[in-house]
């Protein structure tokens, strides 16, 4: 039963990061139909951040600040300005394809930049034992961080006018923009706030990940995958599918074949899109935002 | 018009030398030295510091002359962590007629450059360490580090006479590197007795090992035999501290090398690796290398910047031996050398070439205490 | 350069002159082109798939591995050559049809997503069940068909059966069958509604473009001469796609010309040395900024300026 918990609780710390990154992800794609190949390195390059700003002598808190402005600017802004917008008139499959490229120039980028080799990132130390279930405060952070961060996101597009024009500008640009809504500027503000997200997320991952090029790689695919089983462009269902893959993983690593241990969360995918194609908690209907 | 004696003397000198010193440049031609490694993908961890070991030896060697009066010249080709590319490479270097060929570091780009190398009769100097590499039978092809099946029995025998381990529980790397090492270390420990409970495959920047560290713990192993690339060590050895497990912490190099140590931030305190030369061993020299290496490139060489380094020594004395800088007798030359380092400063500690291509050049037990790399005991060449 | 008639000559004559070009080149060039030859015949695949189905497949890699592995694993064994190529070509279709088939029972990226599933499975099998496919120390050693043993020969093997492939993959968009793809890609709703069965021809498309993937494995692993499974995990399949694109998805040029860029470019930009991998990332995204239609449209628009009565070379609508 210890073992139980102990495994639950570190899968869902780890499918908190997921969700986190997948709800970033699912926001673009509906936002603007942008499926991002570059998300996973969208993380790492504000980790590369907030590390520089805090060699500068910059506490933690206050580089953290700095990366949400850098990420804000260059992996919102910038990035929408300067290829989705000038893409995306040519087709949402050109603009994935210019999102693979994109994580090839940002690698080698942070490759050239920052070395090959992986850098320690601060995080928080110790935990606590609970009879034989062990609990660290790191995990516990990132749970409450990414709740907290996730519920947010949630009121700010529920009770926020921005949000609901937001939502608005997702479903239905032509109707939004009829209420005289502003569909651009709401697009630009879903990528400022994916970029908030990725900023967030890097926080969190990298003091159990560390900070290296190449790492975009396997959080990118476990964020998508998440966004895919909570049924690609919904958020909550992005939330969802990020804190299941997480504990899947876990538990499939600890009682199943190690050597396969990617494989059973895609096994579950397939099963899972034989039954419901909708996505995990997709309806036709569903609010998607 | 008069022209003074003295300037006359500086006006003939000046034209002898303008005179010869094309002749004598043109006699000694250079030596182009093909270095594949990986500078991009997966690889670059371990390739670019290869290629940079390999120049600086390069540099050191041209600084003193050259070798026999022939100069170095180094030209780096990046195998993007991928055989396909790395047989472009090897392929584009070796149209180029290269003098030798120093690299790759993956076993992949290794077997596949290897192929094409040994028939050219090309000697190639790589830093591949899996135990299957040197096992074909290619008479061109050189480790410049001990192999894996020199590096894993001490450990085999440090589990089983000094922890005792009643139980051991493996965890590895599921890669090119890792795997071989794990069927190496599997095979031993069944011949050595050793009672291994747990066998852990783990994916290269796999996010969390609390899953594979519950297993261990349930499996109540009293070692843990550690094979793994130095950030997954970092995330090993971090949840293993957090957990409060008490198991003795074996491993390949990696477990003890100095970017493991950063990266843990105190959690591989304790642990034993047995390591070939690396940046820890407390050699004069290597703690020399070490310094000049930080101040040129701005990061510490791991064992992969040495390997690169020691490669270049390994020509000069093949050279040497042959009595002169011919690509074909370089490889038989190479065959059963004892290289030392009052001759060549490069090699850096004394390194015996054997019939096979392995090399020997000792190692250290070694120790993780206090955030440093202690040395526990020298096993010296055979 | 849509229409498949007007464009075959040109193909024809493109891998005609890469061969005649490789007969006089250094074995590294010899090499390149006979790699650019196999990726092209995998991307015309894909393109059946992306270009004209509209589907998304991230498992080209993976039937690339099924050719390859069939062939590396089979040849020692004394089966000759063409008939590993067929096998792998099944193999993929096969595994092309069964999970095609409910992924495509429901409309939107499901393709997509249940062959990221199947990329991920496959790699971890080739890597895991070393009793079969050696593991991660690969396969070493692949002989090469007699009598294409030397690099050159190898290179006419390569170009010869992309040729074949090409013949076909023209034949097939020709056909009644290569209509309706065409029809297909233009207008899925109003295909449907002229009787079109969308779901059987998308079917179609994806495990034709799966074989294809297993006949260019199948020459894959004697080209190298060793295979290993990290060749066919995602980064292969996310290079294939970005092939079809670059070049210009849906078109017939496409491929050929997007595997140029992706073989050629990053080799002729290595002399930036350690920017060039980034360098070529931002010509690709350059690339999908001035261009929607790729390469092809690059040409496409040139030849148009250079001869204004030249029409058909534009793309058709």
């Amino acid at each position: 039963m210890s073992l139980f918990v102990q495994v639950l609780i570190s899968g869902l710390a780890i499918g908190a990061i997921y969700a986190l990154i997948a709800t970033g992800f699912s926001l673009l794609s509906q936002g603007s139909q942008t499926v991002n190949f570059a998300q996973g390195d969208f993380v790492v390059v504000p980790a590369f951040v907030i590390l520089a700003a805090n060699s500068y002598g910059l506490p933690i808190w206050a580089s953290f600040i700095v990366a949400l402005v850098v990420a804000a600017l260059v992996l919102g802004i910038l990035f929408k300005r300067l290829m989705v917008d000038p893409i995306l008139p040519h087709g949402a499959m050109q603009l994935s394809i210019a999102t693979m490229a994109l994580s090839i120039v940002l690698q080698n980028g942070m490759l050239n930049a920052d070395g090959a080799q992986a850098f320690p990132f601060p995080g928080i130390n110790g935990g606590m034992h609970f009879g034989t279930i062990f609990i660290d405060w790191q995990s516990v952070s990132i749970l409450l961080a990414a709740v907290a961060a996730v519920v947010a996101l949630n009121l700010f597009m529920g009770r926020t006018r921005i949000g609901r024009a937001i939502q608005a500008s997702a479903q239905g640009p032509q109707v939004a923009r009829l209420l005289g809504i502003n569909v651009a500027r709401m697009v630009t503000i879903t990528f400022v706030l994916n970029a908030a997200l990725v900023t967030l997320a890097a926080l969190l991952v990298s003091p159990i990940y560390l900070v290296k090029f190449d790492n975009g790689i396997g959080i990118g695919l476990a964020a998508f995958s998440a966004a895919i089983i909570g049924g690609f462009n919904q958020v909550r269902g992005a939330v969802v599918g990020g804190l299941l893959l997480g504990v899947v993983q876990n538990f499939a690593a600890t009682f199943g074949p190690t050597q396969y241990r990617d494989a059973v969360p895609m096994l579950l995918l397939i099963i899972f899109i034989l039954f419901r194609p909708q996505g995990l908690l997709g309806r036709a209907e569903e609010r998607r935002v | 018009m008069r022209i003074s004696t003295s300037k006359l003397a500086i006006g003939c000198s000046l034209l002898a030398v303008l005179a010869t010193a094309p002749a004598a440049f043109a006699a000694k031609s250079v030596l182009e030295i093909a270095i594949p490694a990986e500078l991009s993908g997966s690889g670059a961890t371990v390739g670019v510091l290869w290629r940079d070991g390999v120049m600086m030896g390069i540099e050191d060697v041209n600084a003193k002359g050259g070798i026999r009066g022939h100069k170095l010249h180094g030209t780096a080709y990046d195998t993007q962590t991928n055989p396909a590319v790395s047989r472009a490479v090897i392929q584009k270097a070796l149209d180029g007629k290269p003098f030798a060929v120093l690299g790759p570091v993956y076993s992949g780009s290794v077997i596949v450059d290897e192929a094409l190398t040994q028939k050219a009769g090309i000697t190639e100097i790589m830093g591949g360490e899996a135990g299957n590499l040197t096992a074909q039978g290619d008479p061109t092809l050189f480790r410049t580090s001990l192999g894996q099946a020199q590096t894993i029995p001490p450990l085999i025998s440090y589990l089983k006479d000094t922890v005792h381990a009643k139980s051991v529980g493996a965890s590895y790397v599921n890669d090119d590197f890792g795997k071989a090492g794990n069927v190496l270390f599997m095979a031993d420990a069944k011949k050595a007795g050793l009672n291994v409970t747990t066998d852990i495959s783990s994916e290269a920047g796999q996010v969390t090992f609390q899953p594979d560290l519950l297993k261990m713990q349930a499996a109540k192993t009293d070692a843990i035999f550690l094979y793994d690339h130095e950030e997954e060590v970092a995330r090993f050895l971090k949840g293993f501290r957090q957990m409060g497990m008490k198991a003795a912490i074996v491993g390949g190099s990696t477990v003890a090398d100095a970017q493991a140590i950063k990266l843990s931030q105190g959690a591989a305190d304790g642990a034993i690796s047995f390591a070939g030369i690396a940046s820890s061993s407390p050699l004069p020299a290597i703690q020399n290398f070490v310094k000049r290496f930080e101040a040129k490139y701005k990061t510490h060489p791991d064992h992969n910047a040495i390997k690169g380094y020691m490669a270049v020594a390994m020509l000069q004395a093949g050279v040497d031996k042959e009595g002169k800088a011919s690509a074909k007798g370089l490889a038989a030359a190479l065959h059963g050398l004892t290289i030392t380092p009052d001759k060549y400063p490069l090699i850096m500690t004394p390194m015996k070439v054997l019939a096979n291509g392995d090399i020997d050049n000792g190692g250290y037990l070694i120790q993780v205490k206090g955030g440093k790399a202690v040395v526990l005991k020298y096993v010296g060449p055979k | 350069m849509n229409q498949p008639h007007r464009v075959l000559p040109l193909a024809l004559g493109l891998l005609l002159v890469a061969g005649l070009a490789g007969s006089l080149l250094q074995p590294y060039e010899v090499y390149l082109i006979s790699l650019w030859a196999v990726y092209t015949i995998s991307a015309l695949g894909l393109n059946l798939t992306l270009g004209f189905a509209g589907q998304i497949s991230l498992a080209q890699a993976s039937f690339v591995g099924f050719g390859a592995y069939a062939t590396a694993l089979l040849l020692p064994h004394g089966v000759p050559f063409g008939v590993t190529l067929v096998i792998g070509a099944a193999i993929s279709f096969i595994l092309g049809i069964l999970l095609g088939f409910p992924a495509l029972r429901v409309q939107g990226h499901y393709l997509a997503f249940v062959t990221l599933a199947l990329a991920t499975i496959a790699f971890l099998v080739f890597r895991n069940e070393s009793w079969l496919t050696h593991g991660t120390s690969g396969i070493d050693k692949i002989a090469r068909p007699f009598p294409f043993t030397s690099g050159v020969a190898y290179m006419w093997l390569c170009l010869g059966s992309l040729a074949l492939v090409t013949l076909g993959v023209w034949w097939l968009l020709r056909s009644p069958w290569g209509r309706a793809f065409l029809a297909l890609r233009e207008n899925p709703v109003r295909a449907a509604s002229l009787g079109i069965d969308v779901r059987t021809y998308t079917l179609l498309a994806f495990a034709i473009g799966a074989a294809l993937g297993g006949v260019s494995g199948a020459l894959f692993a004697p080209l190298g001469q060793y295979i290993e499974p990290s060749e066919f995990a995602l980064p292969l399949s996310f290079s294939l796609l970005l092939m079809v694109v670059v070049g210009g998805s849906g078109t017939f040029m496409g491929p050929f010309l997007g595997a140029i860029v992706s073989v050629a470019l990053p080799e002729v930009l290595r002399s930036l040395q350690d920017y060039y991998l980034l360098i070529y990332g931002i010509i690709v995204i350059l690339l999908l900024v001035f261009s929607p239609d790729g390469v092809v449209g690059i040409i496409a628009r040139a030849v148009a300026r250079l001869r204004p009565a030249a029409a058909p070379v534009e793309p058709t609508p």
